[in-house]
């Protein structure tokens, strides 16, 4: 090639034609947008990892405060296990085995799930209630064999717990669960009330009580009943129908009562011993007279 | 010193937008002249010239440096040009046989060069010239006087050999020659 052709040499004295002032224009900004960094392509990496930090913090935090209502949708049957296995240790297993289905079912239901560490912990607290039913147990075996022909007679052993939840004027409010397991563990817990002053007065009344100093057992269904707030207004009532139905002496009084009663008839003085039956039912609206006594006061 | 056209290309890439504009000013005039004389017409060659530089926008990011910048930017300014030749039903480029080669309708007789070389202004004559010759031949005088590439580069920004290359050179040169001897005499 001759760099100093003459075609060439006119070549590059032709007219320099140029791209329109426009077209610059559209070309270079058409290269800038190219490459200016958007705004999601700048932000779009530190936005998505703080957006994923948020949400595992906010997930931890969920969890932290949920974890009893995360455990029961797993194992809440068997985590409900644990108060029905108590039961069976109670002297009365027919009642209070629903009972305690009952309450656990109830505490379910209201969003209170008793999982494998609940569980664990009211073993724990239900422990003394258990040492001090075993160590009531002799008591009552003792109660049962000693040789009390009147108060055997008086009290058929089946007595207490008829008379603990009459169905006639003060008929029990507790649904069964604290009486189930609790109240005969609470009653039991104290033998000398029991085995002292057996002769003179029957358990009946003892066993039927609430029993308020619940020995034991008695703070966690407490504790249970400040955690389902249905359950509590009902106990509180059944709590002060069971101290209306018992008088305030205790049945020792009621049997006083009522062999002063069986002394009036004995005496021919029926009008005063009538009045003095009316006075009885009246102050122990629940209270079951033994046939044997009855037929010693009733009205003739 | 003034960068290299490579570095500002890669500076482009790397997302300069200053690099960017200084090649272009470099590079725009003879782009928009190899453009302009291979369609002939100002509106086509704005259109075409417009998509070579968005062509080479677009591709920024797969430019090497092992090529020289022209004559990548010129391969994608021939490729536009034979698609727009193309869209327009129009056979291009023979490789093998120079004289076969030029399969592109010939230039009207007014434009032949020894026509040409009648008239009065002989930039106008030259440009003719250069109009009437084929594209494969008008390509490479294009690509050697606007693009300054060598024999090697027109090859390659041409899809051909280097042989070829030379040869279409030399024929559009003796013809654009030829036309303005007959203009001198």
């Amino acid at each position: 090639m001759q760099p100093d052709d003459e075609v060439t040499r006119r070549y590059r004295g032709m007219a320099r034609e140029e791209p329109g002032a426009a077209m610059d224009a559209a070309i270079l900004a058409a290269s800038r947008r190219a490459v200016a960094p958007s705004l999601s392509r700048r932000w779009g990496a530190p936005v998505s990892i703080a957006a994923v930090l948020v949400l595992a913090f906010g997930l931890t935090l969920e969890m932290r405060h949920e974890e009893p209502g995360i455990e029961t949708s797993l194992p809440a049957p068997p985590a409900a296990l644990p108060e029905p296995s108590n039961a069976p240790a109670t002297p009365e297993p027919q009642p209070a085995a629903p009972a305690a289905k009952d309450s656990a079912s109830g505490a379910t239901a209201q969003g209170i799930a008793p999982g494998k560490e609940r569980a664990a912990r009211e073993d724990k607290r239900a422990a003394p209630a258990r040492k001090l039913e075993k160590a009531a147990q002799p008591a009552e075996d003792a109660l049962h064999r000693a040789p009390m022909p009147e108060a055997r007679e008086a009290v058929p052993p089946q007595a207490p717990l008829e008379r603990a939840s009459p169905a006639g004027e003060a008929p029990s409010p507790f649904p069964a669960a604290p009486q189930g397991s609790a109240a005969p563990a609470a009653s039991r817990a104290a033998p000398p009330k029991i085995a002292a002053p057996i002769v003179e007065a029957p358990p009946s009344a003892a066993a039927a009580l609430p029993a308020p100093p619940a020995a034991g057992a008695a703070p966690l269904r407490a504790q249970d009943l400040n955690a389902a707030p249905a359950f509590a207004p009902r106990a509180k009532a059944a709590a002060e129908a069971m101290q209306r139905a018992a008088p305030a002496a205790g049945p020792d009084a009621a049997l006083r009562e009522l062999e002063r009663i069986a002394g009036l008839r004995a005496a021919g003085r029926d009008a005063e011993a009538d009045r003095a039956l009316e006075d009885f039912r009246r102050n122990h609206p629940g209270y079951r007279i033994p046939e044997a006594m009855w037929e010693r006061v009733k009205p003739r | 010193m003034e960068p290299s056209d490579e570095a500002l290309m890669l500076a482009y890439a790397g997302g300069d937008a200053a690099a960017f504009e200084a090649l272009y000013a470099r590079h725009k005039g003879p782009v928009f002249r190899f453009v302009l004389r291979s369609v002939k017409s100002r509106a086509e060659a704005d259109e075409l010239f417009q998509d070579v530089w968005m062509r080479a926008i677009e591709a920024r990011a797969r430019y090497r440096p092992e090529a020289k910048l022209t004559t990548w930017l010129y391969t994608i300014a021939h490729h536009r040009i034979i698609d727009h030749w193309r869209a327009k039903g129009l056979a291009v480029v023979s490789l093998d046989d120079e004289e076969a080669a030029v399969d592109e309708p010939r230039a009207a007789p007014s434009s032949e060069p020894a026509r040409v070389a009648e008239a009065a202004d002989t930039a106008r004559r030259l440009e003719a010239a250069i109009a009437a010759l084929p594209l494969a031949q008008r390509e490479a005088f294009l690509l050697h006087h606007e693009g300054e590439l060598t024999a090697a580069q027109i090859a390659a920004a041409t899809g051909t050999n280097e042989e070829a290359a030379k040869s279409r050179l030399r024929y559009a040169m003796n013809k654009l020659r030829e036309a303005l001897e007959d203009d001198a005499t």
